[in-house]
Formats: C-alpha cells, structure tokens, sequence
C-alpha cells in the first residue's frame, strides 16, 4: 500500500480527508511544516498532501525545504488550499507543486484522481 | 450536487442582497441592472442569481440542473413563494430567508460528507466543529495583530466551509482580505463579530443534523 504524507493543522480537514483516503493508503499526519519535515525523512512517504497555510512554515516554504532535502526532493506534493482564488493552480504549480486541490473538498473523485495520476 | 437557488420574478433584484451568500450564476444580461449590482455575466459566477419572469419557460429545462435547489418563486403582486411554505404577501424578513437558504446550504453539504463516511465519521465532525468553530471564532475576537486575526479568519473559513456555513464562510474570507491587506484595514475586527453571529444563527442546522444520527 502507498504512503501518504498528509501535512494539516486544520483538525476537522484532516479528519475530512483521513475519511477519503482511509483502507486505500498507508496515512502518516503531521500539523505543521516543522514536524513533517522532521518525520518525513525518517519515513519518506510517496506523496505528500500539503496544506498551505500552517503555523510557524506556510506550505510554500515546506515544500522549498523539502526541495532542498534529498530525500524528499523529488516526492510528488499536492497543494491543499483554502484560499481558492482565480489564477491559484498557476502560482501553486510555478512554486513547484505537482497540483492543487480546492477546500472544502466537494468531489473525492478530483483528489483521488489526483493522487492516482501522481503514484501512476 | 447543485449549489445554487433560483429567485423567479421582477421584483427578485431588490432580493439580492438577502440572497448574497449564495453564489449563483446570471442567466441574462438585464441581470446586470443598477439594483441588481452583479459583478459577472451568464458565463461567471456572481453573486446571486437573478432571473427574468419569462424564464418561467426555461424552468422545465432548469430544474434538472438545479436538482435540489429551492425556488423561490416572486409573483408579479410581490408575493413571495418559499417551498413547502404558504405565499407571503410581502417579501418575509430577511431572516427567515436566510434561515431557509442557510438550512439548505447545510443540508446540502450534509449530503457531499455522508458520501465521505458513515455515521461515525459525521458525528466525529460535529463535535470537532461545535469545539473547534467557537474556539477560533473567539481567538479572531481575542486577537491584536492582523496578521494573527487574518490566520484565524482563514482557520475559520476553511472549516465553516467543511459544513455549509457559507455566511460564515463568506465573511470571514472578506474578513481575511482586510486583515491582510497593506495597511490592515480595521473594518477586518467587525467581520469577526458577524462572523459570530452568523455562526450563532447558523449552528442551530448543524445541531438539529447532529441529533438525527445516532450515538
């Protein structure tokens, strides 16, 4: 089973999306930058789900930070976003995300697919 | 799942602002008039949405689309017909319209998170959110600096979205603009408050959903 990195400090999105992904991944979650950068590497996931607004390290400069790290240069990161404003896809995927998906989450079929074409 | 309500009628641009959490789409250009205020055309989503009495022909071919949403249908002596309700003589107080719509925008979302989990997982989630909500409702309130209110105004917005509190979810986004923007504009504090009470007038759908699930 592939594992996901879910990086949220939203408590009721974070259950939101465990209840999606649930029984088809392997889940390991984290409420800040700070502490997925610090866990990831011990246990590189195959994806990572990374909300843009966290405490301490906003989802841009977790995933620079990733960027910088071998181990998880490379790992494919989905944006998480709340703000959902026109152009947002574009800046997300100019800062290095693989794609975006829009809160609230309305179709599981948009992230799931997603998801799929990135473990492809 | 459709999102949008229909107001049906030629007094229905002086119902727009009552209408204004519901995003909805223009379905003609005389939409755009001076008491309507949209910011869009047919082809965007505006505001609200706003038709002509002759679209009452075009209902046969909306209502598919629309699915589940209420007509709310203003006859030409300004009456107004809400689903399931007797005709009001006079447009009914903005309360008791939100109310309806505020009602359904939840129900609605109700029906998009039971495709995400069973009865556990909902109930799980109403009592994150009667927790979660008012804690960070009064940390936007307890909050000094407008880059902390703006945080908990996104914190707030993302969840209000989560469970169809549109209101809610509509002020705080304006709220977070404000809290945001160079300089702060102040006006971001009273958004908070209306935020709270949106949310007060709101949680009482959420509450009546969390008691029809069992456990």
């Amino acid at each position: 089973m592939k594992h996901l990195a879910i990086v949220e400090d939203n408590p009721d999105n974070l259950m939101l999306v465990e209840a999606i992904l649930d029984g088809q991944y392997d889940l390991s979650t984290y409420s800040s930058g700070r502490e997925a950068l610090a866990g990831m590497v011990v246990r590189v996931p195959d994806l990572v789900l990374l909300d843009m607004s966290l405490p301490e390290m906003d989802g841009i400069q977790v995933l620079q930070a990733m960027r910088t790290e071998a181990l998880l240069a490379s790992v494919p990161t989905i944006a998480l976003t709340a703000h959902a404003m026109t152009g947002d896809r574009a800046r997300f995927l100019a800062a290095g995300f693989d794609d975006y998906v829009s809160k609230p989450i309305e179709d599981e079929e948009l992230l799931l697919g997603a998801i799929r074409r990135l473990l492809r | 799942m459709s999102d949008r309500i229909f107001l049906v009628g030629p007094m229905a641009t002086t119902c727009l602002p009552l209408v204004a959490p519901v995003p909805g789409f223009a379905w003609q250009a005389e939409a755009l008039s001076a008491p309507a205020a949209l910011a869009g055309l047919a082809a965007g989503p505006v505001e609200a949405v706003i038709l002509d009495p002759s679209v009452a022909v075009w209902l046969p071919q909306i209502r598919p689309v629309a699915r589940k949403a209420p007509i709310v249908q203003i006859d030409p002596a300004g009456r107004w017909h809400l689903p399931g309700q007797p005709p009001v003589p006079v447009a009914p107080p903005s309360e008791m319209l939100l109310g309806m719509l505020e009602g359904w925008l939840v129900e609605t979302r109700l029906d998009v998170l039971r495709r995400f989990g069973a009865d556990d997982f909902l109930r799980d989630m109403f009592d994150l959110c009667f927790e979660y909500l008012p804690a960070q409702l009064q940390r936007a309130a307890d909050a000094t600096d407008p880059s902390e209110i703006a945080k908990a105004l996104h914190t707030i917005k993302s969840s209000a979205g989560n469970f169809g509190l549109r209101a809610v979810q509509r002020l705080c986004d304006e709220g977070e603009r404000l809290a945001s923007a160079t300089p702060p504009d102040p006006a971001a504090r009273t958004l908070v408050v209306d935020a709270r009470t949106a949310y007060e007038r709101t949680v009482t759908y959420l509450q009546a959903a969390r008691a029809r699930i069992t456990g």
